[in-house]
């Protein structure tokens, strides 16, 4: 299994090889359509040798994954793997469209689905807003998706790479991903920082992920945020990396201060969560 | 509760304004909204039920006397989720830079398709010869995606081999359970793909539509679910 482009937002350029000796081991090949969205349009997986891949569409084409769904990610499967697609098939013939779910009935056609799905036909509003989302832009605009998500990636990475510490030399895909070499001796934390930028206004990006790049700060701004909405955010990544770095540490340390909440303490919460309410003794 | 750090929990903004302390203990119209549980009572509802007609209690001795559902007049449940609502961080609100990972724009058009009665709703079980619109929409969403992968048969829905026509399995992703087809078999199953004749790629650019083609966008969208909702009827 391989993710392509990768959690570092670098595209592994090795991927032909590497399926190459998958398929010499006598093995199949699966990726990780998690980064689709960087490729869309312009990588077809398929050429690339893999077998098998799962596309969230929540993550390629703009469903909606606020509270943790409804989500969905179909799956594509080489002509190797094909034949063995799990039933229900959808079966176009003169009278319509119809299911397939019979396992007898495939089998007599010359397909052996290696099981079946349980949940129907899958998530139809889910479906609806990707083919709109696919239909709106076009062949031409999904290709422009992808250049648009990593120029913007680009612009982010480029513009704070000289206050800001980058782990990996070049250009990236969608991501820009920073470390926190640039708060060394500062005292401050990546944690610190990602909660200054609430007080900002914005919701902090993705931290201490991936696990490989020590205090990883991830920033994916897609395809859809104007230049003055970059600018915007970089100007105030800006004034934080130097405010760190000229010794500010109260503002960090106290973060958030303009927040429904104060800073929570994430290890009694996670240790010991509250998931029920119970009514206080008084009110009984 | 204060956390290891010493920290207070609650915003502290007011006193850093010097303004007084609130008697609501709100701050402005930033309401801390409480517990559904806190501000409810439990003998109130915001909707009339008609008078229970009464029949033999068959649940000897389990009946509660209160359940303790929290209850609120209608203004009151209204202000209640809006309120919790504004608390949201949420990329409607500003940038999240999460990315697609976990939250990208969700184009408002989507959301108005995705509300046709003719989609939003139909139910599974209903007869297929019902929801032929639906299946045109997972096979189009099929077409476009094993176009866009260069990989012949997608589990969103997929063409059997013999019809040669639309292609697709229809599997939904975050629910991978399986029900056996038969007996589970050895990996010898699955052609080993070292020895397998694989097939030649096809390696021609996506015959995918382009927006120029396709008119005005509104209206070339609209028209295509339009022809699928003709054919799908809801419950």
């Amino acid at each position: 299994m391989l993710t392509n482009p990768n959690t570092c937002g670098l595209f592994e350029r090795d991927i032909v090889t590497i399926a190459e000796a998958v398929h010499e081991a006598g093995a199949y090949f699966y990726c990780d359509g998690a980064n689709f969205n960087a490729i869309v349009g312009r990588v077809r997986p398929g050429d690339l040798g893999v077998d098998a891949m799962h596309i969230n569409l929540h993550k390629t084409f703009s469903t909606p994954h606020g509270g943790g769904g409804p989500g969905a990610g179909p799956v594509v499967f080489s002509q190797l793997l094909a034949a063995f697609a799990p039933l229900p098939l959808l079966l176009h013939d003169k009278n319509g469209f119809r299911l397939l779910e019979d396992p007898a009935e495939a089998k007599a056609s010359g397909v052996t689905p290696f099981g079946r799905m349980c949940a129907f036909q899958g998530q139809m509003g889910t479906f609806v807003r990707a083919l709109a989302y696919m239909l709106s832009h076009g062949a031409d605009g999904l290709k422009q998706v992808a250049e648009d998500a990593v120029l913007s990636a680009n612009y982010i990475l480029a513009s704070l790479k000289d206050v800001m510490s980058a782990p990996y030399e070049g250009p990236c895909m969608h991501e820009a991903l920073f470390d926190d070499e640039f708060l060394k001796d500062t005292g401050i934390t990546t944690l610190d920082f990602a909660k200054a930028l609430i007080d900002e206004g914005f919701h902090p990006m993705t931290i201490y992920f991936p696990l490989i790049v020590h205090g990883a700060m991830l920033i994916e701004p897609t395809e859809t945020e104007s230049k003055q909405t970059l600018d915007r955010y970089i100007a105030v990544m800006r004034g934080l990396a130097v405010e760190a770095k000229a010794g500010n540490i109260a503002r960090f340390k106290n973060a958030p201060l303009r927040a429904p909440r104060r800073r929570l303490d994430e290890t009694l919460a996670a240790r010991k969560p509250v998931l029920r309410w119970k009514q206080p003794k008084a009110a009984e | 509760m204060l956390n290891p750090q010493g920290r207070p929990t609650r915003a502290v903004s007011s006193e850093a304004t010097g303004a007084p302390k609130t008697i609501s203990g709100d701050r402005g119209l930033d309401h801390d909204e409480k517990l559904i549980f806190e501000i409810g009572r439990t003998d109130v509802t915001g909707v009339d039920l008609p008078d229970v007609v009464l029949t033999e209690d068959r649940l000897g001795g389990l009946k509660r006397k209160s359940i303790g559902l929290p209850g609120l007049s209608e203004p009151e449940t209204l202000r209640h989720y809006v309120r919790l609502s504004q608390r949201n961080a949420s990329i409607d609100a500003s940038l999240y830079p999460l990315g697609s990972c976990t939250m990208k724009h969700n184009p408002r058009l989507n959301e108005k398709l995705a509300r046709l009665p003719g989609f939003a709703d139909i139910h599974p079980l209903q007869p297929q010869k019902t929801v032929q619109g639906a299946f045109t929409v997972i096979a189009e969403l099929a077409r476009w995606l094993t176009e866009l992968t260069g990989m012949p048969v997608n589990s969103v829905s997929q063409r059997a081999r013999p019809a040669r026509k639309a292609n697709c399995a229809v599997s939904s992703p975050f629910a991978p359970r399986l029900k056996r087809a038969g007996n589970r078999e050895s990996a010898s199953w699955f052609p080993n793909p070292r020895t397998a004749p694989i097939p030649p790629r096809r390696r021609s650019p996506a015959s995918l539509p382009r927006t120029s083609e396709r008119g005005p966008m509104a209206a070339s969208i609209s028209r295509h679910f339009a022809r699928s909702l003709d054919r799908t009827l809801p419950l």
